[in-house]
């Protein structure tokens, strides 16, 4: 199958979309909240075999399983955003899957799901302009620049080098293989000093996101001296120039840092289990939860 | 069914669309403006719940007033039921789970 039409539908798509929206064409964007505003349910679900599901029911229903890294239910959440947006009929299921193979080789409606997800996501100007505010070299690029770049997008490491090579022919093959070379968990552990199996964020001095979104149990690293306010999050501790913040529970708060305040949302209970329920009720305080 | 039957099969219905809707029983209550033993209460089935109240609930939590009182499944139409039983791998634990869920939301009117 050519994939060079479905890709450049799907990226015509996610232009289309975003204007649609008022979102710019170089804007990192928040999927769970696009597609809370199209109408659609998004639930985030307790059960573990499911990589998404869409349904076409009325209003039009997205259930991806809470239990994977943030980075992959946003692109799970894409996906099923594609099936909406090609109008696929009735009810598309995705199993989950050990690995990550974003643009592989599947059905058509599938494929068209995959490149929608990529581009909506990761555009072509936003992952420019990202790497330009950072001075990168998308040829020379390292892993942990690669990670950050991830985070900035919120989608996984894997999705941003596939992306990079297979959607925007920023980086060649043996560059691609370079990055997948290191695992995810690698990397964290070389940026944070100490393995940590749960999602870490980068918040950089070029971060220009108006919030970041966590979930307790993960970690922030935000540049420079930085201090929390409101109960959902607090500075756990440095790292060299790097303030380290831990989401404590379920609330919205605020980073303050030297380039300007962060909104911080955080979801999940304060043992560290994720939130799993409806996605407009994540970052809701729970008097429940209490220490 | 007798009505105290009913009453508990309401209360396990609310108590599992709350649960869906990643509510804890404290923010239930917090936004009713109920004391929360009132939200034990009614999960429990000891306490009975008007009318308006079911209504309120159905809103929170997106659910179809119709499958709170046990009178349907307005969420999902029976063709996608089945094309997701045909199309699934899924364990058919997790499958009957999500179309529960699917079963149970408030259909919107019009499309």
């Amino acid at each position: 199958m050519d994939r060079i039409p479905i890709a450049r539908e799907a990226a015509r798509r996610a232009i289309e979309l975003r204007e649609q929206i008022g979102v710019a064409p170089n804007e990192p964007v928040n999927v769970i909240e696009v597609a809370e505003r199209l109408g659609i349910m998004v639930h985030l679900s307790p059960q573990t075999s499911v990589e998404g599901l869409y349904a076409r029911t009325n209003p039009p229903n997205i259930i991806t399983s809470a239990h994977r890294p943030s980075g992959r239910i946003t692109f799970s959440i894409g996906h099923e955003l594609g099936h909406h947006i090609y109008g696929h009929p009735g009810v598309s299921i995705d199993e989950m899957k050990d690995a990550e193979e974003p643009f592989g080789e599947k059905p058509l409606h599938e494929m068209q799901a995959d490149y929608f997800s990529g581009h909506f996501l990761m555009p072509n100007r936003g992952v420019r302009a990202a790497l330009a505010a950072r001075k990168w070299d998308p040829k020379a690029l390292l892993p942990d620049q690669a990670f950050r770049l991830a985070c900035v997008f919120g989608v996984s490491y894997a999705a941003m080098a596939a992306q990079l090579r297979f959607n925007l022919n920023m980086i060649d093959q043996p560059s691609h293989a370079r990055l997948l070379s290191l695992k995810p968990m690698e990397i964290k552990e070389s940026i944070l000093g100490i393995e940590h199996p749960r999602d870490l964020m980068v918040i950089d001095r070029s971060w220009e996101n108006p919030s970041v979104d966590l979930r307790t149990g993960d970690f922030a690293m935000v540049a420079g001296d930085c201090r929390v306010e409101g109960a959902c999050g607090a500075v756990e501790g440095k790292a060299g120039a790097w303030t380290i913040i831990k989401p404590i529970r379920q609330g919205i708060g605020k980073i303050l840092r030297p380039e300007g305040p962060v909104v911080l949302r955080v979801s999940g209970k304060m043992n560290g289990d994720y939130f799993t329920g409806l996605s407009t009720n994540r970052f809701e305080e729970d008097p429940d939860d209490a220490p | 069914m007798s009505t105290n039957t009913e009453q508990i099969a309401l209360a396990d219905r609310l108590r599992k669309a709350r649960e869906q809707a990643g509510l804890s029983q404290g923010q239930v209550a917090r936004r009713l403006d109920f004391n929360r033993p009132t939200i034990s209460e009614i999960e429990a089935g000891r306490r009975k719940v008007s009318a308006q109240e079911i209504s309120l609930f159905a809103e929170m939590y997106k659910v179809s007033e119709e499958w709170l009182l046990g009178k349907g499944t307005a969420g999902i139409d029976p063709i996608v039921e089945l094309a997701a039983r045909e199309l699934s791998k899924l364990k058919a634990k997790d499958l009957d789970t999500i179309l529960d869920l699917l079963k149970s939301m408030r259909r919107r009117e019009g499309l």
